[in-house]
């Protein structure tokens, strides 16, 4: 199910808060947001649950012997267990048909596997029981008593299956009991409006004009005005995609009383590439950082063991997004990028005017873009090479040029959103004011966001397939 | 106080959902129901069952149900259509050039002129003689079929197999076709054929393609028709011609948010038609190879005409062209050279769309044979894949906005003789043909009224 469904948004959330809120005990809180939360995983395809449920009481019963010994190397073997089990399952999900078909091709064999089904928000999840093993393992939490308020954490059905990746540390006492005051749960659902908003007014209708242009392209060459549309109009929808399913996360969590971190920070108004990823996926860059990159021993070992570090995490965050070697070479670019900037540029940058950084930023944030969008690698270069002018069909074409009409203004008005022009003009708005202001835009929001979901039929979440 | 007035406005939006989602669910009509205005079924309720609940079919079938049931669904539409509509650049050309903007002002002027034209030719067949032959299926009594002619149906098939009628269209109509079909068929030389054939639209392919509840769809048209017809009309199972690709095709057939067809689902049809004659269809891929045109020295490949668009979806009508040259046949400018591309209130057609009242098409390829394409707008892209089999190609749209009997100048059997017209091609979606009795009054009445 998806935030943006007539199915979640007429049926399943009202339902939720009627069972939610028709009890007050922690107990019976907790019993109803475990049970629906199982009901909108497992909507669509009801047997992956399975698949999360095995995890989930694998990791549990690791965590548990966690607890019941203090024998370091046994302590480091289950944690091993634990964390080599979930992520077995995402690998032979996500990347078994990845990696068997390159050795076969590197091997010169004709043989290839077709890609796995992937269950839905996996990528996800195993995130988060691997916190969940790692901080019992590191004695940041404790281990749940209960199996079942393990799986409610994994399950939660707010931060399920796109995320933003919640740590178990900064949740587990949440898990516990919630307090919720009226204004925080009005707080939430106006967040949650707010994301259904950027969903659908906005990265829906620039999902639609991609979708126009890619008919319209039909796998021919680009034009120099297409290539630089696409990628503009590719990189809103992924954002307003992403960050939307944040706000409305976020709000519905803060509705039911769980407190997750911001995942998006005006991510386009960043000054470096370094800086970007301070503001993009925060929650991603979080995990990879605590999990991944400090435990190889992050900055503290010398200039080239952070850089092979850098390299090592990098190359992971781009398969985490895919099972393809484009995603690979996504992550390595931005790994370039992050080395450049912190060992050659760090200096250089902050001396520039700060139009020139941002251009010095969206222009190599630019580049990254075809790489993420085309799986295949000739496509791939086709699209990148593009931008710069090479093997384009002309300057313009009437495919382009009919999506600039159609979604020209749209998706200036999406840019423009996607800097912090709101809270810029927010701030210097009486409260009173501003109150007032937001109140009628949520309305509005809402009222549009409906209409328009009823209205429009392409409404997929991208990050899902990650 | 103020925070209690958004806490109150934020639960009215709860409230809102809550009751949309129990008005739905406690609609007393769960059902399937056709959509008159969108040509389509609606989703039912779907069947609840271990089997649809374990592969999901329920939840997607429940999730179509709620959208397709919600009650102001056309209000919506029409508003996020508005909206979209507010903040799109007017549509002035494509501007990509000199030799584009000539074009389109060329093309402009031409559609103003037809307009023109249109309404000094009603103007003058009310003067000279009242209102024009203009009947309705209400107005004439239709022949009474005998008791062996059937009721005609056009059925979507389940995945269990089973057939779901979707439209049913009466024997009476069916015997009352059949005689103007023969009507047009006397006209022809003894060796001529005239093929019948009446394609769904994109909203009943819909229904199958990349869905899971319904797997193909058929009719029995060619059951009941051809039996009533004369040796020489040829009843085309069009259903038939496309049911393999719907969901096998090398691009889509249909587009997901207009009417019409895609390019692909035509040259499919017209390679059936081509072979059914024991000739040798040319590849659709060929075509794209061949074939861009020059309008005054400037190349336009078939991208870019494939690239223009209509409701915010590429339509690819036009990326099969023959090189062909266009003309309209009016009373009034008699034959008149027309650009390729027709961009009529967004939709864009070829061949000069449907003006004209007639177009003429010369293939260029002398095969010594003329052919009649008489249809609505499923036979723009579909004559350029006949157009490498006859010399010439005249056509006409016999509906209210593109016909007028006066700038038509003769009638039907006029133009028929005169282009020693020898096959015909009858394509009317059903909708027009069957749902509306206009059209058959008027291809009647039109045939050989006197001027």
């Amino acid at each position: 199910m998806v935030f943006s469904s007539l199915t979640f948004l007429l049926i399943f959330l009202p339902l939720l808060y009627i069972l939610y809120f028709v009890g007050r005990s922690p107990r019976w809180r907790n019993g109803v947001l475990l049970a629906m939360s199982l009901l909108f995983y497992g909507w669509g395809e009801p047997l992956w649950i399975l698949a999360m449920l095995v995890s989930t009481f694998a990791n549990f019963f690791c965590a548990r012997a966690l607890t019941r010994t203090e024998d370091e190397r046994r302590r480091r073997a289950i944690l091993a267990v634990g964390v080599v089990f979930s992520l077995s399952f995402l690998f032979y999900f996500k990347y078994s048909a990845f990696f068997a078909n390159s050795m076969a091709k590197l091997l010169g064999l004709s043989w290839s596997t077709a890609d796995k089904r992937l269950p839905i928000g996996i990528s996800f999840y195993t995130f988060q029981i691997l916190t969940y093993t790692v901080d019992v393992y590191r004695k940041k939490a404790p281990a749940l008593e209960s199996p079942l308020r393990l799986l409610l954490y994994i399950s939660c059905f707010p931060q399920l299956i796109a995320g933003p990746i919640v740590q178990y540390a900064d949740v587990a006492d949440q898990l516990e009991e919630r307090r919720i005051l009226p204004d925080e749960f009005t707080a939430g659902l106006q967040r949650f409006i707010k994301g259904l908003a950027k969903k659908v007014l906005l990265a829906n209708v620039c999902g639609a004009a991609i979708e126009q242009m890619t008919l319209a392209g039909n796998g021919e060459a680009l034009s120099l005005l297409g290539a630089w549309l696409s990628m503009l109009l590719y990189s809103l929808q992924i954002y307003y995609d992403f960050s939307a399913y944040s706000d409305m996360a976020i709000g519905l969590g803060q509705t039911l009383g769980f407190r997750y971190k911001e995942n998006f920070r005006f991510p386009f108004a960043s000054l470096s590439i370094t800086e970007f990823w301070r503001r993009w996926h925060i929650s991603m860059g979080s995990f990879f950082r605590d999990y991944v990159y400090i435990p190889l021993g992050g900055n503290r070992r010398g200039t080239a063991r952070t850089v092979l570090n850098m390299i090592v995490v990098w190359a992971l965050t781009g398969l985490w997004h895919g099972a393809a070697w484009n995603f690979v070479l996504w992550g390595l670019y931005f790994c370039v990028l992050l080395i450049v900037e912190r060992f050659l540029l760090r200096d250089l940058l902050t001396r520039l005017p700060k139009l020139l950084q941002w251009l010095w930023f969206y222009v190599m944030l630019s580049f990254s873009w075809p790489i993420f969008y085309y799986t295949d690698l000739s496509a791939m270069t086709q699209g990148f090479v593009a931008l710069f002018g090479v093997g384009i069909s002309g300057l313009s074409d009437p495919a382009a040029l009919a999506v600039l009409r159609s979604y020209g203004i749209w998706a200036l008005g999406a840019f423009v959103l996607s800097l912090p022009v709101v809270p810029y003009v927010s701030e210097r708005l009486s409260e009173k004011l501003r109150d007032t202001l937001g109140l009628i835009l949520t309305l509005l929001l809402f009222a549009a966001s409906l209409l328009f979901l009823i209205g429009q039929s392409y409404n997929p979440f991208i990050y899902f397939r990650f | 106080m103020k925070k209690r007035f958004s806490f109150v406005c934020i639960y009215l939006c709860l409230l809102t959902l809550l009751l949309c989602g129990a008005a739905e669910l406690l609609a007393p009509d769960k059902g399937e129901r056709l959509s008159e205005s969108e040509n389509r079924m609606l989703a039912a309720f779907p069947a609840l069952s271990v089997k649809s609940v374990a592969d999901g079919s329920f939840m997607s079938g429940f999730e179509t149900y709620l959208s397709d049931a919600f009650p102001f669904r056309d209000g919506a539409a029409a508003f996020t259509d508005a909206v979209t509509d507010l903040v799109r650049i007017p549509d002035d050309g494509p501007a990509t050039g000199e030799m584009e903007d000539a074009l389109w002002d060329d093309l402009e002027e031409q559609e103003a002129a037809f307009q023109q034209l249109l309404e000094e030719g009603r103007a003058a067949e009310e003067a000279q003689s009242g209102p024009g032959p203009e009947t309705s299926a209400e107005d004439e009594a239709l022949p009474v079929a005998p008791a062996d002619v059937e009721d005609v149906h056009i059925w979507l098939v389940r995945a269990d197999g089973e057939r779901e009628v979707i439209f049913t269209y009466p024997a009476d109509f069916m015997v009352s076709l059949s005689e103007i079909l023969n009507r047009y068929r006397a006209k022809l030389p003894e060796d001529g054929r005239l093929y019948f054939l009446s394609p769904q639209v994109a909203d009943v392919a819909n229904n199958i393609i990349g869905k899971t509840k319904y797997v193909g769809w058929g009719t029995d048209l060619v059951d009941v028709l051809q039996p009533l017809v004369d040796d020489g009309v040829v009843i085309v199972d069009d259903l038939a011609i496309l049911d393999p690709y719907l969901n096998d095709a090398p691009s889509p057939l249909y587009p997901t948010k207009d009417y019409h067809w895609h390019a692909i689902a035509a040259s499919i049809t017209a390679d059936a038609l081509i072979s059914s004659q024991g000739l040798a269809p040319a590849d659709y891929d060929q075509y794209r190879y061949w074939l861009s045109f020059r309008h005054e020295a400037k190349d336009y490949s078939t991208e870019q005409l494939a690239g223009m668009s209509y409701n915010r979806e590429t339509i690819e009508i036009m990326s099969a062209i023959s090189p062909a040259e266009s003309y309209f046949l009016n009373n009034i400018t008699e034959r008149k050279r027309g650009v390729f591309t027709m961009y009529e209130g967004g939709y864009v057609g070829f061949l000069g769309g449907h003006k004209g009242p007639w177009r003429l098409i010369e293939g260029g390829f002398h095969t010594g044979r003329n052919a009649l394409v008489m249809g609505d707008c499923f036979t723009i892209p579909f004559i350029p894949y006949m157009a490498p089999y006859y010399d010439q190609i005249i056509s006409t749209d016999v509906r209210d906005n593109f016909y007028s009997v006066y700038l038509a100048g003769a009638n039907i059997s006029d133009y028929i003789a005169h282009y020693g017209v020898d096959d015909i091609y009858m394509m009317w979606t059903n909708n027009y043909l069957f749902a509306n009795g206009t059209i058959s009054s008027r291809m009647s009445a039109y045939l050989d009224m006197s001027y």
